[in-house]
């Protein structure tokens, strides 16, 4: 029998999902962890460009400047009121701490004025859950590649709230790498998007850099060489008064992250016995990245898995799935005391 | 009316609760600032122990500021947030003036100065009779000296806030025997004073919404200065030479 606010069979029971670990301020609302009644995306991208990176002090007070109409319209876009919310997810590590914890004690409030139960989640494993929402047949176990601003990571989702780390960058997270070719190239910010559209009018195989796999069998990433070998080569260059084609570094770079990132999650779901791959993180809406796992996948029988370019970003329904499985999986809720952390283990 | 107040903007956390502007209770958090952690069992045990509910709240008064940037918006954060779920108003309470009154029986101007780094404070200055306050110096972030020639007429000032701890000395090198500190336990901000002082402020119609309740950090961030800095710097570059010549002119003017 259901305890009341038990959820039955996940009908009926609202999740409202909270995110403002960076430069997003997300909130939404999800009904039985999948289904999406609202997912209302706040970004300050305009703002922080002009400093060429997210400044912290100005994105926290933006977050707490669009928290509260954040979630009236996610509300009112769902069409239900607070009354009506069963549980609160709430981003609460990792990422930027200031930013974290306007999401953190907005949700903790609350929570605390509905007396409803609260749960903080792993920013990283909402990335994982975007695939449960786009996806509504996708179980776990499968294997994870995350890549984000912050992260570079191979995970594998052994059930709702187990993930074993099967690798993960020993420097620069892949997005890291980006923005900062990015910058050089003197592309702007954010340096991800403008540098995966430059590199599709490149040649990838003009210029080769430097692919890092380390040691033979680790799932493990390291981006700095290969991201410090392009600003050698475009610092040379620029000395050498040597003229050069910025699509084709952007290509050369871009293939030479891909083209490790994609060896590894593949190596790393046939030695795991795992059909299915999914992609996760804000790195996921990246067009080459996809198109090379698309190909190995079909080339090796796996299903490929990637969440929609909506849901890669960070967002609220991610969020509010991963709190909801988390959840009804008996992972205790949070108490009063819950706080923000700008780093925090994955899983183990 | 029972309104809440809220108290983060310093190194104490705390919570209070007051009935028509009467303290009731007050709860204070004495240890590392870990203020998101432990500003909502504040509040749940000064409710607990008055036999309340939020829903028994006819407001939420917070301290909106100066003080620790990440201090300030945890409390209004929790504020807002509790504000929007009940329906009621937010009061945002200046910080500054909510120490001063919290001394308003001191036969002195009350003079609250906080540390804001960049050798500067956040300060303002006050003389109370009975209830009513003259401003004598509007809160602001200043140079200590640009505070203390605001005061340096009067008979009496009595200094509080943290900004004590690197500036005593030079106050009472300043000042001398006119200048009385507060006792250390008695120097920071707290929770009782915002909570009575919303009750006022809500009288008079300065209760809000919880959108429209916002900080007053009282200073932009660093890389908005650098930002601002920079471009001031560029425009005068590509300015052609008459035209800033003329500026300078004017400015000469105004002086």
């Amino acid at each position: 029998m259901n305890q009341p606010g038990e959820p039955k069979n996940g009908k009926g029971f609202l999740c409202l999902g909270i995110e403002s670990s960076c430069d997003e301020t997300a909130a939404a609302v999800v009904e039985g962890g999948r289904r999406v009644l609202s997912n209302v995306i706040s970004s300050q991208i305009e703002i922080h460009k002009a400093y060429g990176g997210v400044v912290p002090e100005i994105a926290s007070r933006h977050h707490l400047a669009n928290v509260n109409p954040v979630i009236d319209q996610a509300l009112s876009e769902a069409g239900v009121s607070f009354s009506d919310i069963d549980l609160i997810g709430v981003t609460n590590g990792p990422g930027l701490i200031g930013a974290l914890l306007i999401g953190t004690a907005t949700a903790k409030a609350m929570a605390y004025a509905l007396d409803i139960p609260l749960m903080g989640v792993h920013h990283i494993r909402g990335h994982i859950c975007a695939n449960y929402i786009a996806h509504p047949s996708l179980k776990p176990p499968f294997v994870c590649l995350i890549v984000s601003g912050g992260h570079t990571a191979i995970a594998l989702v052994e059930d709702y709230v187990h993930y074993r780390i099967l690798g993960q960058t020993r420097d620069d997270a892949a997005g890291e790498a980006y923005d900062k070719v990015a910058r050089v190239l003197g592309l702007g910010y954010p340096g991800g998007p403008l540098l995966d559209r430059l590199a599709k009018q490149g040649d990838p195989e003009r210029i080769f850099f430097k692919r890092v796999y380390l040691e033979p069998d680790s799932y493990d990433f390291s981006f700095s060489g290969t991201k410090t070998g392009v600003l050698n080569y475009i610092n040379s260059a620029r000395q050498k008064g040597e003229s050069f084609r910025q699509e084709d570094v952007a290509a050369g770079f871009q293939a030479a992250v891909v083209e490790v990132l994609t060896e590894k999650t593949i190596r790393a779901a046939r030695a795991m016995g795992q059909k299915r791959v999914a992609l996760a993180g804000g790195v996921a809406a990246n067009s080459c990245l996809r198109a090379s796992l698309e190909r190995a996948c079909l080339e090796k029988g796996l299903e490929l898995y990637v969440p929609p370019m909506e849901l890669c970003t960070d967002n609220g329904a991610m969020i509010a799935c991963a709190a909801y499985y988390e959840y009804i999986h008996h992972v205790p809720p949070a108490d009063l005391t819950l706080d923000a952390y700008p780093v925090m283990p994955l899983g183990r | 009316m029972y309104i809440l107040g809220i108290e983060t903007t310093c190194a104490l956390a705390s919570a209070a609760l007051t009935e028509d502007g009467r303290l009731l209770r007050e709860e204070v958090w004495q240890g590392p600032m870990t203020h998101l952690q432990h500003l909502l069992p504040l509040i749940d045990r000064v409710l607990k122990q008055e036999a309340l509910q939020l829903s028994d709240l006819g407001a939420i008064a917070v301290s909106r500021g100066p003080g620790s940037f990440t201090g300030i918006r945890i409390g209004m954060a929790t504020a807002k947030a509790l504000a929007q779920v009940r329906n009621i108003p937010v009061v945002p309470v200046p910080t500054l003036f909510a120490m001063a009154w919290a001394n308003r029986r001191q036969e002195a101007v009350i003079c609250p100065v906080l540390d804001a780094r960049r050798n500067q404070v956040y300060g303002a200055a006050y003389r109370f009779s009975g209830k009513e306050a003259k401003e004598r110096l509007k809160e602001g972030a200043y140079d200590l000296e640009q505070v203390l020639s605001a005061v340096s007429q009067e008979e009496t000032v009595c200094f509080l806030g943290d900004g004590l701890e690197r500036y005593g000395s030079r106050i009472e090198e300043a000042l001398g025997e006119r200048a009385v500190f507060l006792p250390k336990e008695e120097r920071l901000q707290r929770a009782a004073a915002v909570s009575e002082i919303g009750f006022f402020m809500y009288q008079r119609g300065l209760g809000e919404n919880y959108v429209t309740a916002m900080p007053e950090y009282l200073r932009s961030s660093e890389a908005e200065r650098n930002l601002l800095a920079k471009q001031k710097k560029e425009r005068e570059k590509s300015m052609p030479a008459r035209e800033k010549r003329l500026q300078e002119e004017g400015r000469e003017n105004l002086k």
